[in-house]
């Protein structure tokens, strides 16, 4: 007897059952493999549905922020706006002030300049 | 001129570049490949045909999702043995030794010239079913695959000189169960 060689013959390799790769390409996720010439060509509804839900998104986001974008740019040129205005009008008070502080010197010159009265 | 083994070699890891670039038919092809090795080595360990496609089943299920980390086809192989073994002696420990179960008459790979004893290889099924369950697999990937300790220890991940004493205390206690049955 020979055991090595009867090992051998006792646990020689057997067929697999038919339709096994099959049975096993079945179990696999639709979504996970798919024949590659396809692959490119048609994505799974799903696959459209998140490409769609991502546009609004981005659609979304880009109108939020531009709304904000101009608010925001608005507030600025208002503020410029009121800085201008408080601007102009010190220099109004200051031309008035000196305009009058003229008038005021002028008078007293004029007063200086009467000896006689 | 090239090697055949070489142009076969090249051939099967363009096989392995397709299916992980996710051609399903090219997967296909590696499960009809290799399914006859793991799915043999399953029902040789597990000694039932459904638990054995089962296994196989889910291993090649585990080697798609592990495609994307696997270079080569000598890779692969490995990987299977590997993963293949792990689970084998997993199943038999959750099974808690239900290996008493009828092996299904299927025809076998080549034929010898040299008259079968069904009885002999039958007895010696039925011996290496009774081994510890990392023993077990050890058997069949030694006498299935013809795989030296070294590969046995390489797809086990255990050191070599633990398989040598697997495979020599198996075959000791294979040798006695021979001797009782030739008793009266």
């Amino acid at each position: 007897m020979n055991l090595d060689h009867d090992l051998r013959r006792a646990f020689t390799r057997k067929p697999a059952p038919p339709g096994l790769a099959g049975r096993v390409l079945a179990r696999l996720e639709p979504r996970v493999i798919v024949p590659a010439a396809t692959a490119s060509l048609s994505p799974s509804p799903d696959r459209r549905a998140v490409r769609w839900l991502g546009a609004a998104a981005a659609i979304a986001v880009v109108a939020i922020g531009g709304e904000r974008y101009y608010r925001q740019q608005e507030t600025v040129a208002e503020a410029a706006r009121v800085q201008q205005a408080a601007a102009a009008r010190v220099q109004h008070d200051v031309r008035l002030a000196l305009q009058i502080a003229g008038e005021k010197l002028a008078v007293v010159q004029r007063r200086l300049q009467e000896p006689n009265r | 001129m090239i090697p055949a083994a070489q142009v076969l070699s090249a051939d099967h890891d363009d096989t392995l570049a397709l299916a992980r670039g996710g051609d399903a038919t090219a997967f296909a092809v590696l499960v009809r490949r290799h399914q006859a090795m793991f799915f043999s080595l399953a029902l040789h360990v597990l000694r039932s045909r459904a638990a054995a496609e089962d296994l196989a089943q889910d291993v090649f299920l585990e080697l798609y999702r592990n495609l994307w980390n696997l270079e080569s086809t000598a890779h692969l192989v490995s990987w299977l043995r590997r993963v293949t073994g792990h689970r084998c002696i997993d199943e038999l420990r959750r099974l808690r030794h239900r290996w008493e179960l009828p092996m299904d008459e299927v025809p076998e790979r080549g034929a010898s010239a040299r008259p079968r004893d069904l009885f002999l290889e039958g007895r010696l099924q039925q011996l290496v079913a009774r081994l510890p369950p990392r023993a077990r697999v050890v058997m069949v990937l030694r006498y299935q695959e013809e795989l030296e300790p070294s590969e046995i220890a390489d797809a086990l991940q255990m050191p070599v000189n633990t398989v040598k004493s697997h495979l020599r205390r198996s075959l000791a206690v294979l040798r006695a169960g021979l001797l009782k049955v030739g008793q009266p």
